[in-house]
């Protein structure tokens, strides 16, 4: 069973596409999404390959990686890895505003997970919060926000193009236990925050992740390439992700308990501060900030 | 009552629609073809009212009357293929969620989330039509794939 808990969090500093390859979408190349909910995320076995291939490229010792991740591929059958690695899930979203340039968006059924989840790592010291209700035609927001604008008499945050009429809430609480997740440098958290209702999340979430046309030259001709473009889908620089990952005692390899598989783990991600995930590296896609905790 | 899934009512609407642009000139069908290729790119990333806006501008129909555009009448193969496309999205929607010729009257009165829900119908249609119009229509010999 698993012993040792450790939380990630993961900011994108720029598009990351971690694709899905299997969905029949509108864009040719679409992100990974959780079927029920349709809200963005990074799948486990993703973020474990990053995980690795960062480990890896840092030439760490092989004794290290197979007692974390599990052997080579050749020799899969011999024992598991000691980690599992939990799907990215999302927390905040950056959705344009018509003040303050963009805001920071999350809503209520998120915010509950992110509490559950905080509960089975065992950190109760995060999962301390209120969750606000909030109605479709709402969006809350912390004194102070940078957000507002004051129209006759009503008080509105215009979020990509809805209107919605600001509530201000005391979400000193939630802010604080986003910011013990969310790496260093990213300090603008309690200005841009908004909660929106659940529907209204999904709606950004689902209309506007980024979408860039591609293309391929044909060099003879310099022109595109026959079957050379094709739409593919990001999720937008400024995401906030988090994932759990569970520690369990190494099977194999050079470690020997959990503690020691956490501690190697914890120890490299935080001398690394950015990971890559998903697609396109060479094109400048995928670079996250990280924390572990 | 329809007992048949919304998916499917989506499917057949589309399907007969792309089944009847496949009987146009084949300049029209790779026009028709690459604009619903584009299609939700655009919507996401300008918004439905800019889009179908757009597409007027592109039929450029200069007496304004966009509740009877008929795309026999126009004189070049993308300002027939803007209209086809405009004129399938528009009566879609009429028929499922706003119960009006003009799109674009309904979207200035609507309200945001009648927006949304608009937005959310026309890239599910549009997610057949691309499958459809890729099955079914010649394509551009480059480019669009």
């Amino acid at each position: 069973m698993y012993e040792k808990t450790l939380v990630l969090g993961l900011y994108s500093i720029t598009p990351v596409h971690a694709g899905s390859g299997a969905e029949l979408s509108v864009v040719d190349l679409p992100i990974q999404r959780e079927r029920h909910t349709g809200f963005p995320t990074i799948w486990g076995q993703s973020l474990k390959g990053a995980l690795r291939s960062a480990f890896e490229r840092e030439g760490k010792n092989k004794g290290v990686i197979y007692s974390i991740f599990g052997p080579d591929t050749d020799k899969a059958s011999e024992h598991a890895g000691a980690i599992s690695v939990g799907d990215a899930r999302i927390l905040l979203f950056p959705v344009r505003s018509a003040r303050g340039v963009f805001a920071y968006v999350t809503c209520p059924m998120v915010l509950k997970r992110f509490r559950r989840d905080m509960e089975f790592a065992g950190r109760n010291d995060i999962a301390n919060f209120e969750v606000p209700s909030v109605e479709d035609k709402e969006a809350v927001v912390p004194q102070g926000s940078i957000l507002t604008i004051n129209r006759n008499n009503e008080t509105l945050v215009v979020l990509e193009d809805l209107l919605l009429t600001a509530k201000e809430n005391e979400l000193s609480q939630i802010i604080n236990a986003i910011e013990k997740i969310i790496p260093d440098g990213v300090d603008d958290l309690g200005k841009r925050l908004v909660v929106v209702s659940d529907n209204v999340f999904t709606a950004f979430v689902k209309f506007s992740t980024e979408i860039l046309a591609r293309i391929a030259i044909d060099q003879s001709r310099g022109t595109v390439k026959e079957g050379g473009l094709w739409y593919e889908e990001f999720l937008p620089a400024d995401t906030l992700l988090y994932s759990i990952i569970a520690i369990s005692k190494p099977k194999g390899g050079s470690l020997n308990d959990a503690e020691a598989v956490k501690s190697e783990l914890q120890g490299f991600l935080e001398s690394k501060t950015y990971l890559q995930v998903g697609g396109d590296e060479t094109v400048g896609k995928g670079f996250m900030k990280i924390k572990v905790l | 009552m329809d007992i048949r899934t919304l998916e499917q009512q989506r499917a057949e609407f589309a399907y007969n629609k792309v089944l009847e642009v496949s009987k146009k000139s084949e300049d029209i069908q790779k026009k028709y073809r690459s604009y619903v290729r584009s299609a939700p790119t655009l919507i996401l990333t300008n918004g439905l009212g800019q889009t179908l806006a757009f597409y007027l501008s592109k039929i450029g129909n200069s007496d304004g009357n966009y509740e009877k555009i008929d795309p026999g009448n126009l004189e070049k193969a993308d300002q027939k293929a803007h209209a086809y496309l405009y004129k399938h999205i528009a009566e879609w929607l009429d028929k499922k969620i706003i119960h009006s010729e003009n799109p674009i009257e309904y979207y200035i009165r609507a309200s945001s989330t009648e927006v949304l829900m608009m937005t959310e119908e026309v890239i599910a249609l549009l997610k057949w039509m691309r499958r459809f119009a890729d099955a079914m229509l010649k394509g551009d010999e480059r480019g669009e794939g």
